[in-house]
């Protein structure tokens, strides 16, 4: 008579939460396998690409390159090389800057993308005005703009927001737009039965049922924002990873440039990787449809 | 920039819930018109006002106009235009004929996505203008304006083909399933057609994109001609008008081409939703 009780009162506890935690830990364990082998596959094509396009020694740095260039390499006055320690510093510093320019633009661009949405929703006339527009400029070569841009608003912080901006506004506002259009129509004519201000409706049934397109902008501007930083430093300040693409040129230091490459990519990679996992945490709990296909 | 898709993708689902266009008063055209005019208008007299001091960016619509009509007449548009569009054209086939070759991979064998998918992640978070200066030094001739324009379309095509491989109809594939057909029957005979959609979503984005790719490889330095060669030209100049002509004319092609790739879509398939945006 004992046995039941202890079974109902431990095992039924336990035994879910074990499987649950090794079905985790297996989930954890394939996927960092395959990361390992994304890394290992980037690495041989990496290599390879060098090798089969015969690129100078000079210009072409492999893996083991950059490794050196970042880790292990003296300081040599004589072959005009820093110490690894010295490339880390700068490399970190501008990073550093490139980080705060993406993160400036990736604000402004959304948060100004959710704002002009939602006044599109509440004000059909100014929608059926500019929205057309909106989506000709998405299509904006912004290479083209930013020295006009650095031209009308100067070298400092203010340009880089306003590339920054321009970079993630576009996608942001035609995603949002898109997503705060498809609420079901039943919902809207509920509300507006109830006699539901326009502002409330957009609060409470509008916005929520955009949350997919307002998590697919914030992890899609991510690179976005990373290419309007790089792109404001190139061409307006003069500062940061952006700045670094142009001086190579003149000091022909491809383990710098290389290694700025490899940098940027990864911190893209990890900042999209986090947006992501939030996106699927949230939308799995509010709108689990919509994470279907997503590969 | 490039990537809505994935979005278009994400709404799939509810797309078929919700989102039927809803009448609208204004048709887009008109509406769109008359915000062209509007912002135009309020250009010309910013220009005239605010910005009106020697060096700064802004020149009035009219002198842009001007200056775009006789730069037009005098042939320099030509060539230039012809050239960013070859580079672009070849960056789009290539990267996009990859990205749906390897999305049907991607669906057919789930193994080589898990193996795969985060190298292409990784190839839409490599910093484009970054690895210009090396594509530069790398390839030759038109390679590396290609190359850059076909990077920057493969990942949202990629994204857009899988989610229309994806979104097939679960009965007919349980169907085909049933009777003893093979995945290969299912993606030939339902899923292809599933993509239709979606898969064009992305390739209208990528259209701008591709040019966007073409000129930033033309703006890193290694060509001689091309719009983006016209644009450093012209600031180098001091020609102000010129270079926002140029601007508006890469704008303006990006936008047509957008409309016209759309338009094929809604041609190939009628059956998808429109996407009630105006």
């Amino acid at each position: 008579m004992e046995l039941p009780t202890l079974l109902q009162e431990e095992d039924v506890e336990v035994l879910p939460r074990r499987a649950i935690r090794s079905a985790l830990l297996k989930r954890i364990a394939s996927s960092l396998g395959f990361t390992l082998l994304s890394v290992v596959v980037v690495l041989v094509l990496w290599e390879g690409f060098i090798v089969l396009y015969h690129i100078q020694p000079m210009i072409a740095k492999n893996p083991l390159d950059v490794w050196r260039y970042m880790f292990t390499q003296h300081a040599n006055v004589a072959a005009d090389l820093r110490s690894a320690a010295g490339n880390r510093q700068i490399l970190f510093h501008n990073l550093k800057t490139t980080l705060r320019d993406a993160s400036i633009g990736y604000v402004a661009g959304i948060v100004l993308g959710l704002a002009v949405s939602c006044i599109f929703i509440l004000q059909r006339m100014v929608r059926q005005t500019f929205m057309p527009i909106a989506i000709v400029l998405r299509s904006m070569p912004l290479v083209a703009l930013a020295p006009l841009l650095t031209l009308i608003f100067g070298r400092g912080l203010l340009c880089v927001a306003v590339i920054g901006g321009i970079v993630c506004f576009f996608p942001a506002l035609i995603n949002i737009m898109y997503g705060l259009r498809s609420t079901p129509q039943a919902m809207l004519d509920l509300m507006s039965s109830y006699g539901v201000s326009k502002l409330k409706t957009l609060r409470t049934v509008i916005l929520p049922s955009a949350l997919p397109s307002i998590f697919a902008s914030l992890r899609i501007n991510v690179p976005a924002s990373m290419i309007g930083a790089l792109l404001a430093e190139w061409l307006a300040t003069g500062q940061g990873s952006g700045q670094e693409m142009l001086t190579v040129e003149n000091t022909f230091d491809f383990g710098e440039l290389w290694s700025a490459v490899v940098l940027v990519t990864l911190v893209t990679i990890i900042a999209y990787s986090i947006v992501s996992a939030i996106e699927v945490a949230v939308l799995s709990r509010y709108a689990p449809d919509a994470l279907g296909g997503r590969p | 920039m490039s990537t809505e898709v994935e979005a278009l993708g994400l709404d799939a689902p509810s797309r078929k819930v919700g989102a039927q266009a809803r009448p609208d008063g204004v048709p887009p055209w008109l509406g769109g018109t008359i915000g062209a005019i509007l912002l135009a208008l309020v250009w010309e007299v910013l220009a005239l006002t605010v910005f009106h001091k020697v060096g700064s960016g802004v020149p009035t619509p009219t002198s842009v106009v001007t200056q775009f009509w006789s730069d037009l007449r005098s042939g320099l548009y030509g060539p230039n235009f012809i050239q960013t569009m070859k580079e672009a054209a070849t960056g789009f086939v290539d990267g996009n004929v990859l990205a749906i070759v390897l999305g049907i991979a991607f669906v057919q064998l789930p193994l080589i996505e898990k193996a795969l998918l985060r190298i292409a992640v990784a190839s839409y978070c490599l910093p484009i203008i970054a690895i210009g200066p090396i594509l530069t030094f790398v390839l030759h001739g038109d390679a590396p304006q290609s190359a850059l324009a076909g990077l920057v379309v493969f990942f949202p095509t990629l994204v857009g083909v899988c989610v229309g491989l994806r979104s097939a109809d679960r009965n007919s594939l349980d169907l085909i399933r049933a009777y003893g057909g093979s995945s290969w029957i299912q993606l030939t005979r339902v899923r292809l057609r599933a993509a239709l959609p979606s898969t064009f979503a992305g390739l209208q984005i990528a259209a701008p994109s591709a040019i966007l790719g073409a000129i930033i490889g033309e703006y890193l330095g290694a060509a001689n001609t091309g719009l983006g060669v016209m644009m450093i030209d012209a600031e180098g100049a001091l020609d102000i008008a010129r270079t926002w002509g140029i601007a508006l004319v890469c704008t303006a092609v990006a936008g047509i081409l957008y409309g016209l790739i759309g338009l094929i879509g809604r041609l190939v398939a009628p059956w998808a939703p429109r996407k009630g945006m105006t």
